[in-house]
């Protein structure tokens, strides 16, 4: 599995660049946060790596399929993107119907045991038949996820994923994802939430304007955190004062 | 304006559980009280019902207790929305914005603008909340293109804009960068004297750089109520449905250490 | 003599109202007019140019199906003379006559609302509509209405994106489409519906009162344009009936 992309441009209007000059590269069993500013192009850029918007310039490779000459419904089968608005994508009457949406489509052919294993993953297995606008908020975050986890593809890529989660559904992905990556899945995620998938992560991107400011291995990072400020990120406030607190000791 | 309640409880309709139960306690004006918990604790009901929205728009819903706001007592709660002097900002920003206007400038001074506020006083008040919280390069966007901590951003001065005695903040910190989580901080911080704040959250970290009042829930049950103090102490207890982990490792550190870098933090954060 | 929003409600309504009445040579020598309107004059200006681009886009469509409805009528209806012989087809006069005055009906009276539609900030139509004495209830109503049919066809594109981006070939052929569109469909109205309740709760939330109460009276001003619109085109409308 592999994303590849370079030197890709997107603009919604011309004259208004929301990515410039993007390059980047994931390989299987990766794990790549993407960071940056509310308004960066991080979302723009999820929504280009399934083919939903096109490049107006470079090129982007999903398992050296074009996604510029690929339909979105192919890409489907090899890259699993939530957005981050549940509501956006949302569309089924029961919860279950919605995760199956995905792997029936695809014609797996144990789409009935994927939605199984993808509400099981998320502890969505009680509220299978409800309505998802039943949901509370979280839970519907929690759906989204599951839904691209059921299509059973090599990449998921998620939006946000635990923006508004509490502790108990923050477990929950954390354990999901932790299983996921043993089964040999990739992960492509933007986020603000460093603290909790920094230990996942194998890189990180710093997006800034559209452009990649900063890419690192996920260790170098907490090294270099300083830099990171002018880009509008900082690391967690507690990893922040103990590592002060190390300092401090070791004087 | 001061805010108690008395035995608080409420259900969506008469049939269901209580989704906020027995809810007791009382913040002086000016104070700022964390209401902290996990999904489906009651967070998000707990605020409609200080706002009032909760009486005005689950009529199936049943409440008992009270809740006081400044001198008016309310039995069992705020029967209607109790704009301008408690604003609300609910947790899904986008169901916020009006669409009445198309510009970001327009949006924030449409509460105003409800108000009545003199037009040459209410563009004054649009730059300055806009500048507040850091989104005046944003003035003359849609709405609806922004993304999501923009958007964030854009319901805050849009409330902070009409100055409300009572501001209430469902998860503000949600989809905020670093930099605008420093802002909400710096802009809760300095609030503080005027305006009685009531926020939701799942996370520590806002709540231990500004709040003085700390309420827990857990399934609608008060698990906790109390001072900084207090609360800290006691944040082992909280483990399993508040992410604590991270904060016990740190205070008792921060509480022992004696070099003056780290007692002026300590202080600066009120562990101590 | 002022002209805003009032003026402009009852010019497009006068307009809507008289596509019934008027034979399809008249209405149809209204379409100009609503075009050059929609171009020169400043109170129908389109709010952006991407509206201007769909008003324009949606009078192509709207004459296209225009030509459609006068062709198949021309074609089934099978009265009058035949005016034309198109190899095995015969066109008839009395056909196109019927097609011809449902198309301009048609035709007059959507673009006479898109025209209203096109240059009016949803704010606006709020302060006139609470200005003429609407109740905050049902301003709040038609607000919310308003809102959910401008959002709609986004949503649905929205909706299409994630169908797609989970494996459904919606962009395939028109079948697909349609079948997609449908499954959607019930959804999507029960989505937004819950959305509208929330939403209605949160105009409340920001204080809306049905109408800027009193920064802007400024409003009601043209009234007496407004009155004038009405009562001539009733006035043209019923002389051209006693005429008739």
């Amino acid at each position: 599995m592999s994303i590849s992309a370079k030197g890709v441009d997107f603009s919604y209007q011309t004259g208004s660049p929301v990515l410039q000059d993007f390059t980047m590269d994931l390989r299987r069993g990766e794990c790549i946060l993407m960071v940056g500013r509310n308004g960066a192009g991080k979302s723009t850029f999820l929504k280009l790596l399934n083919g939903i918007l096109k490049p107006t310039k470079g090129e982007i490779y999903i398992n050296g399929r074009n996604t510029a000459t690929t339909p979105t419904s192919e890409l489907a089968g090899h890259v699993a993107v939530t957005f981050q608005n549940p509501g956006d994508q949302i569309f089924s009457p029961t919860v279950r119907k919605e995760i199956l949406f995905g792997p029936r489509n695809l014609r797996r052919e144990n789409a009935e045991e994927l939605t199984d294993r993808a509400l099981t993953l998320l502890g969505l297995v009680s509220k299978a038949s409800r309505h998802p606008y039943d949901l509370l908020p979280a839970e519907r975050k929690l759906l989204t996820i599951a839904s691209a986890v059921a299509m059973d593809t090599p990449l998921l890529a998620f939006d946000e994923p635990t923006g508004g989660l509490s502790q108990y559904e923050r477990e929950i992905i954390s354990n999901g994802l932790r299983q996921l990556k043993t089964d040999g899945r990739s992960f492509f995620i933007v986020t603000h939430d460093l603290d909790f998938f920094l230990p996942l992560a194998t890189q990180v991107l710093v997006l800034s304007s559209g452009r990649v400011a900063y890419s690192a291995p996920a260790a170098e990072l907490v090294r270099n955190a300083h830099l990171l400020r002018k880009y509008g990120v900082t690391l967690p406030l507690t990893t922040r004062l103990l590592r002060l607190l190390e300092i401090d000791s070791k004087s | 304006m001061e805010i108690t309640l008395d035995r608080f409880s409420f259900h969506y309709a008469p049939s269901q559980q209580d989704v906020v139960s027995g809810i007791t306690m009382g913040i002086p004006k000016g104070s700022c009280c964390a209401v902290l918990g996990p999904t489906g604790a009651g967070k998000t009901t707990l605020l409609l019902a200080i706002s009032g929205a909760l009486a005005a728009h689950y009529s199936s819903g049943v409440g008992e207790g009270e809740i006081a706001i400044g001198p008016k007592v309310f039995r069992p709660m705020p029967d209607k929305i109790l704009f301008p002097e408690v604003g609300l900002a609910l947790q899904e920003s986008h169901l916020m914005i009006s669409g009445l206007h198309e510009t970001v400038r327009g949006e924030v001074g449409f509460s105003l603008e409800n108000i009545g506020t003199d037009t040459k006083v209410k563009e004054e008040k649009i730059v300055l909340a806009m500048e507040n919280v850091g989104i005046l390069h944003l003035a003359e966007r849609n709405p609806f293109m922004l993304s999501g901590g923009e958007l964030q951003r854009v319901v805050l001065a849009a409330l902070l804009a009409v100055q409300p005695a009572v501001l209430l903040l469902d998860e503000p910190s949600n989809s905020l960068d670093a930099e605008a989580t420093a802002m909400l901080v710096r802009i809760l911080r300095g609030l503080h004297k005027n305006t009685t704040v009531v926020f939701s959250d799942h996370q520590l970290d806002l709540a231990i750089l500004v709040a003085d009042r700390f309420l827990v829930l857990q399934d609608g049950e008060m698990v906790f109520f109390g001072e900084k103090k207090p609360f800290l102490k006691n944040l082992e207890q909280f483990k399993g449905f508040l992410p604590v982990d991270q904060w016990s490792k740190v205070i008792p550190q921060l509480s022992r250490k004696h070099a003056p870098h780290i007692r002026l933090l300590s202080r600066l954060l009120e562990i101590r | 003599m002022r002209f805003g929003t009032a003026s402009k409600f009852s010019f497009s309504f006068a307009l809507a109202l008289l596509a019934f009445f008027l034979p399809w040579q008249v209405s149809l020598s209204f379409m100009p007019v609503i075009v050059l309107l929609e171009i020169f004059l400043s109170p129908f200006r389109p709010l952006s140019a991407g509206a201007h681009k769909k008003f324009l886009q949606f009078i192509g469509y709207l004459t296209f199906l225009g030509v459609l409805i006068v062709g198949m009528n021309g074609l089934l209806l099978k009265s009058g003379e035949v005016v034309l012989r198109l190899l095995w087809f015969n066109i008839y006069d009395g056909g196109i006559e019927f097609g011809l005055n449902v198309a301009s009906r048609l035709l007059l009276l959507s673009s006479a609302i898109l025209l209203f539609f096109v240059s009016t900030p949803i704010k606006m139509l709020a302060d006139f509509l609470g200005h003429i004495g609407l109740s905050k209830k049902i301003v709040t109503i038609i607000l919310l209405a308003t809102f959910y049919l401008d959002q709609l066809p986004q949503r649905i594109t929205q909706v299409f994106w994630a169908q797609e981006a989970r494996g459904a070939p919606v962009r395939s052929n028109i079948l697909q489409r349609l079948k997609s569109f449908f499954s959607i469909l019930a959804p999507l109205t029960l989505s937004s519906l819950v959305e509208s309740v929330d939403r209605g709760m949160a105009l409340q939330l920001r204080g809306f009162q049905g109408y800027a109460s009193l920064s802007q009276p400024r409003d009601l001003q043209d009234l007496k344009t407004a009155f004038l619109i009405v009562f001539s085109s009733l006035l043209a409308l019923l002389s051209y009936l006693i005429w008739k």
